[in-house]
């Protein structure tokens, strides 16, 4: 065929080695990526197309550079689904760098500035490091050493389910403040094995530690809103981790300028970073408490990724020892907070439920009456409505409310009925009298 | 559970020879993409996986380039790879 293709990204790649073969053109060795081969196709053939635009040197080879990039993206878009936002970000200016020209190594290297930790780059995995990295370029070719920011584009598709939710954007830094505080409050110390309650609480206590004392408590403030964000987004993301699937990772929260020498590491254990650098906060508040727990957890942490259903069990564990030492911690500021209250593990206490006169096999005996008892006592017997107590004490908040209602329920109708009894009027003699007296007068007509 | 039946017998047993079209969320359309890239054992793919560091992000991206795989898809074959390689590796 004479006419040769001005887009040759539109073939396969074997279409495109055919017709590079069969025009002579020496293929380079080896499996090479399509667009070596767009290249050359376009190099050798579509420059010999008759009507092909004039190609003095100078021109060529910018065409040369550009068509690749928007063969690529034309192939990218046409080729799959929502590649669309890839285009745009890369028919943006790159930056002095052309990055297809990278080598291997220094496309590592690139990446590696970003902070990201990047496997071998291969064949088949060059492509997605180079778009990769061109995201991290266009997001901001100064905030190269700290904050490799979390890929948008891949991310948001990537919630639900397996991927559990996580990598949502993380802004809304207060709604969860306020959450976690609402959350806390309501269950103050009721333990639950799963991480981001132990981080919430941690973060309470570091509140409630701020409103307490105001003079140390500047600089732990501080840091703490500086990380309550990703932290939040954090905690949210590990609930949801935590939830059913524990997958998805935490490579897309954005990592924190916290000196720590442990945050050199990968972007996969930054979850446990995150938790271990919390704890450093906390152990500035609470010395006692955490100092032996924290590096332990952080050793067992990073060890262990967690968020594997194999080993949610060895996760669940720590969280429990961690949790008990926070309750420690959490029970000297409720303490302040509400004093009294009877201190219990769970925060919930019953007390004995008092056996009731007068009903089942217990005769009431007048010794042990209190006034307050008698009524509550006489109440289902002679239906006047009086000052109505609980049989139980108040805490068990679930089951009294609709008991009420159903007393109250029952002693209106019983009162509405007795006084529908009262108001009837009593009728004196035979009500049939009047048929009587008919009968009487028909019988003696 | 909010696994499939697929997912969990894949990741029951090491996958030996194993067909790519036992990995969860990759049926028959894909899997003959796959196979027609070259991934025609479920063992390529981990190496695709294992390759991209365990990344899962990436591995993801990779599949959606590679044989067009959606969201739901994706997602399912890079769990049960990553819990496969949990497992075994």
């Amino acid at each position: 065929m004479p006419e040769f293709l001005a887009d040759p990204s539109v073939l396969t790649k074997e279409k495109l080695k055919s017709e590079l073969i069969a025009n002579n053109v020496s293929l380079p060795g080896g499996e090479q990526r399509k667009d070596v081969y767009v290249q050359l196709y376009l190099q050798h053939l579509t420059a010999r197309n008759p009507p092909a635009p004039a190609q003095p040197d100078f021109s060529s080879d910018e065409e040369r550079e550009q068509t690749p990039l928007s063969a690529r993206n034309r192939g990218a878009a046409s080729g799959r689904k929502a590649t669309k936002k890839t285009d745009k970000s890369r028919s943006e200016e790159k930056d002095d760098l052309d990055i297809t020209e990278l080598s291997n190594e220094d496309l590592q290297e690139q990446l590696v500035k970003y902070g990201l930790n990047p496997g071998p780059i291969v064949a088949t995995t060059r492509k997605l490091y180079e778009k990769k990295l061109l995201k991290l370029m266009e997001q901001g070719p100064d905030l190269k050493a700290p904050l490799p920011l979390p890929e948008i584009s891949s991310t948001v598709e990537n919630t639900r389910q397996n991927g559990s939710n996580d990598s949502d954007q993380y802004s809304d830094n207060e709604e969860d403040l306020t959450t976690d505080l609402r959350l806390e409050k309501r269950e103050p110390l009721k333990t639950r094995t799963k991480t981001p309650v132990a981080l919430k609480q941690r973060r309470v206590i570091e509140h409630n530690q701020t409103f307490s004392q105001d003079g140390v408590t500047e600089t732990v403030w501080t840091s703490g809103s500086s990380k309550s964000g990703p932290l939040q987004a954090f905690s949210r993301e590990s609930t949801r981790v935590s939830r059913r699937t524990p997958r998805k990772r935490v490579e897309a929260t954005a990592q924190l300028p916290v000196d720590d020498a442990v945050i050199s590491e990968s972007t996969p254990i930054a979850e446990t970073i995150l938790t271990a650098s919390n704890k450093t906060l906390v152990v500035n508040r609470v010395p006692g408490n955490f100092k032996h727990a924290a590096p332990t957890l952080s050793i067992s942490e990073l060890s262990d990724m967690p968020r594997r259903t194999p080993k949610k069990p060895l996760m669940t564990a720590e969280v429990l020892d961690r949790t008990t030492e926070e309750q420690r911690a959490e029970r000297d500021i409720l303490k302040e907070m509400f004093p009294y209250e009877v201190s219990t593990p769970t925060g919930i206490s019953a007390s004995c439920r008092r056996p009731i006169k007068g009903a089942a096999s217990r005769p009431p005996e007048h010794s042990d009456f209190n006034m307050e008892e008698s009524f509550s006592k006489y109440l289902p017997k002679y239906g006047t409505s009086t000052d109505i107590k609980p049989e139980k004490p108040p805490t068990k908040k679930e089951r009294s409310i609709p008991l009420w209602i159903k007393v109250f329920l029952f002693v209106v109708v019983s009162v509405f009925l007795f006084l529908v009894y009262q108001s009837m009027e009593t009728n004196q003699g035979n009500p049939f009298s009047k048929y009587m007296n008919i009968v009487s007068q028909g019988g003696t007509k | 559970s909010t696994t499939s039946q697929k997912h969990r017998d894949f990741v029951a047993e090491p996958m030996g020879e194993k067909p790519v079209g036992t990995l969860a969320g990759i049926g028959d359309v894909l899997g003959k993409k796959l196979e027609e890239k070259g991934f025609d054992k479920a063992y390529v793919v981990l190496g695709q996986f294992l390759v991209l560091r365990k990344d899962e992000e990436l591995f993801r991206e990779w599949l959606k380039e590679t044989c067009g795989a959606n969201a739901k898809q994706s997602r399912d074959c890079s769990g049960c790879l990553r819990e496969w390689c949990d497992a075994f590796l």
